[in-house]
């Protein structure tokens, strides 16, 4: 049998903070985005403030009546990322086999760390306490024998838990539980659940498989295999190195429905998605586009391209076509999101393509303004286009 | 209206006519047959408005008149179970009884005035005509189909490119990554030379339309559309309005090596290859030496190598290659040997097929 610990930083964002200034500790600390750039929503509450009954996603006018108190603070991604790689290079002290699944979330396998640092539980207690002194972070660790349980166990209590669950508490302990609390199972799936009589996780489990996947297709086998207790999936140490997308949204400071001002946002945004892209040395074959309109109803759609791109040209050309295709003109746009998927390494066995001298003078003119902002900075060069400050005018 | 026509008969013309029924439009009208008969000959028409398709037979105890008739009559007449089949259509509300042995049909027709002309109009002078024949055609399409580009908003890359001069007509068809071309010989009606483009996947109904027996195909060019005709069948293809390469300027004339290989060793060299080629590019490495060609392929799950005996001039070279896309070619060349002509490592190999001069074919390589 395997041993899995899961680690599960409680409140991040508002944790990081305050082990960065203690004068922040033990007080109600939240972080939040800009009100007056309409993206006022809670990042993270710390318990403190949670206490007040401020919950992640409210807007911050709404908690600043429920915690007038609070400290409201505006994200800081430098300082998560330090410190969430000041975490992996503790618990790479335990033993490789370190799965990183998010900023704050990490799977390890220490089958074979007995001899070296005692059971499982113990080695769970030990890096939680670890965390906590020379980090001033708190976390939750949950235990046993695969990825999911260790999980699902973690999430059980916090802050600060400690929890152990093997498959044999599976039915005492997982199956009353409602089938929206299972790693897995999203705001889509519960009301599809619902709708087959599926309330609690013990009732996915009892389900018959041929139901599930008749719905959810290979999908449904994994949830059943997970509800009852059993996923093989290994911790593997590269899984967060393969990039699977790349993304950038922006909530616009008004409603937008004008073509020539949402492809100037599109293309601002692409061209950020294609420049990261680049970067991780990557080629994106799918371009999905989102919007969210000013009755907050959001949509997306995809459209695959026949070989993979790096360029800015065309992933913009591909939203901006997906844009024209799929959204009423006069929607209000709040929000727009370019993500790229479908990603293959670049370099590897690049198909020549007969007429296509305009992409190749184009993929070196990338290649030259890349290496300008990679040396001078992104704002050293600038397309046209998107040289216009909020009036309008050129800057 | 009304008919007796032998049930064979019939639904073999439904069934070449069906090629061209949208499963759904935006005009309803075209998700059904045309029936029209003027007394001594029954036409039956259907068009997607990309490809339309008409067929006429002769019939007898008929009389004139015309009605739509749902899709669903394909099927209809297939399964009868008589030999022969009264139709009879109310000429008041287009309801068609339609009978054979004891089985008894009524389908809703709708009236035919409203639909769009398929067949090309006769007081029209064309902008070209010539005759060909069948297999000449046949030939020329299998050897450029497969290289056109079936991706959507591809513009002259999703079409074949035909070019009649004289007594002579080339297609030629390129997904940007490869390029087919080849030619025929034809008999020119009127004189007049002609280029136009027609979208490949509308013209992969040729072969399900005409057969051997059809012989000789007479073509014609009228504004717009592009029309083959023979015995009681026509089909209009809908033109490309987009401008396609000039192919013989891409096409190298000086080459580094030429090879000759046993096309079925090579086909099934590279099928074995192909199961372990990496990518979607499917790339395949071929060591071309004086007398022995070797490929190799490898990805995450293993490796291949296959040597294959070759005839050679010129220099030895190393070249990357999308299996695929030499397979297609392999698959289309008939004469037992195939040639491989090569301009260096980065640069296209052309690949011919001896049987068939005017057919050449060009990849280009992967580049590694």
């Amino acid at each position: 049998m395997r041993r899995i610990i899961h680690v599960d930083m409680n409140a991040f964002f508002a944790s990081c903070h305050q082990a960065r200034e203690p004068g922040l500790r033990g007080r109600p600390v939240l972080v939040a985005g800009d009100p007056g750039e309409r993206r006022g929503i809670i990042l993270t509450a710390s318990y403190e403030a949670r206490a007040s009954g401020v919950k992640t996603a409210m807007p911050v006018w709404q908690a600043r009546k429920l915690c007038p108190e609070g400290l409201f603070i505006r994200p800081d991604h430098r300082l998560y990322l330090d410190y969430s790689r000041r975490i992996l290079d503790i618990l790479l002290r335990y033993t490789p086999l370190v799965e990183p699944y998010s900023i704050d979330e990490a799977w390890l396998d220490v089958t074979g760390c007995g001899r070296l640092f005692g059971p499982a539980e113990e080695i769970a207690l030990d890096l939680q306490r670890r965390l906590g002194d020379e980090l001033e972070l708190p976390c939750s660790v949950g235990i046993s024998s695969n990825k999911f349980l260790a999980k699902m166990a973690s999430e059980r209590q916090k802050p600060r838990g400690f929890t152990v669950l093997y498959p044999e508490q599976v039915p005492a302990v997982l199956w009353p539980l409602p089938v929206g609390e299972m790693v897995g199972v999203g705001r889509k799936t519960i009301p599809v659940l619902q709708e087959m009589g599926v309330a609690t996780i013990g009732q996915l489990a009892a389900m018959p498989v041929r139901l599930l996947s008749g719905r959810f297709g290979v999908m449904g086998e994994i949830l059943h295999q997970l509800a009852r207790g059993h996923d093989e999936s290994p911790v593997d140490p590269s899984a967060l190195d393969s990039v699977k997308s790349v993304g950038h949204s922006v909530t616009l400071p008004r409603d937008i429905s004008d073509p020539a001002e949402v492809d100037t946002v599109l293309l601002d945004l692409c061209d950020k998605v294609a420049r990261r892209l680049r970067r991780s040395g990557c080629l994106a074959r799918t371009v999905s586009l989102t919007v969210r309109d000013h009755n907050f109803v959001n949509m997306t759609r995809a459209r695959t391209l026949g070989e993979p791109t790096g360029l800015t040209e065309v992933i913009y050309h591909t939203a901006r076509e997906i844009h024209r295709h799929s959204f009423e003109p006069w929607r209000k746009i709040r929000l727009l999101g370019v993500t790229v998927s479908n990603l293959t390494e670049a370099g590897v066995g690049h198909q020549l393509s007969l007429f296509g001298a305009d992409s190749e003078r184009l993929e070196r003119l990338t290649r030259t303004v890349d290496r300008l902002k990679d040396r001078f900075g992104d704002d050293s060069l600038q397309r046209a286009r998107l040289c216009q400050t909020k009036g309008g005018g050129p800057k | 209206m009304r008919l007796s026509v032998p049930r064979s008969v019939l639904a073999d013309h439904l069934q070449v006519v069906s090629r061209a029924i949208p499963s759904r439009s935006t005009v309803p009208v075209l998700e059904g047959v045309l029936f029209e008969s003027d007394g001594n000959r029954m036409t039956l028409a259907a068009t997607n408005l990309e490809i339309g398709i008409s067929t006429s037979f002769a019939v007898s105890h008929t009389e004139t008149g015309k009605v739509v008739l749902p899709a669903k009559v394909v099927d209809i007449i297939k399964r009868l179970p008589g030999e022969s089949v009264q139709i009879n259509v109310d000429t008041a509300n287009y309801h068609t009884d339609i009978k054979s042995g004891q089985a008894d049909f009524q389908l809703y027709g709708t009236s035919g005035d409203e639909f769009p002309a398929v067949k090309a109009r006769e007081d029209e002078t064309p902008v070209c005509t010539f005759t060909i024949k069948i297999e000449e055609l046949r030939r020329m399409l299998r050897q450029t189909l497969f290289s056109v580009s079936y991706e959507e908003g591809k513009g002259a890359f999703n079409g074949v490119f035909f070019s009649l001069k004289e007594e002579k007509i080339s297609l030629s068809s390129s997904d940007t990554f490869r390029l087919a071309t080849t030619s025929g010989a034809v008999q020119n009606k009127n004189g007049k030379d002609a280029d136009f483009l027609i979208p490949g996947r509308i013209l992969q109904e040729v072969n399900r339309i005409f057969d051997d027996e059809d012989d000789v195909i007479t073509a014609a060019l009228y504004g717009g559309r592009f029309f083959l005709s023979c015995g009681g069948k026509e089909a209009g293809f809908r033109l490309l309005d987009d401008n396609f390469p000039n192919v013989s300027r891409v096409i190298p004339s000086d080459f580094y090596a030429r090879a000759s290989v046993d096309a079925i060793s090579l086909q099934r060299a590279l099928e074995r290859a192909v199961l372990l080629s990496d990518g979607i590019n499917q790339v395949v490495r071929l060591a071309v030496e004086q007398d022995m060609l070797t490929i190799r392929a490898a990805s995450k799950y293993g490796r291949i190598q296959e040597k294959l005996p070759l005839s050679m001039e010129g220099e030895k070279l190393e070249i990357s290659l999308n299996a695929r896309f030499m397979l297609d070619m392999l698959k289309n060349c008939e004469g037992e040997a195939c040639s491989l002509d090569f301009v260096g490592h980065n640069k296209p190999c052309v690949m011919r097929d001896p049987l068939h001069p005017q057919f050449l074919y060009m990849v280009l390589p992967v580049k590694t």
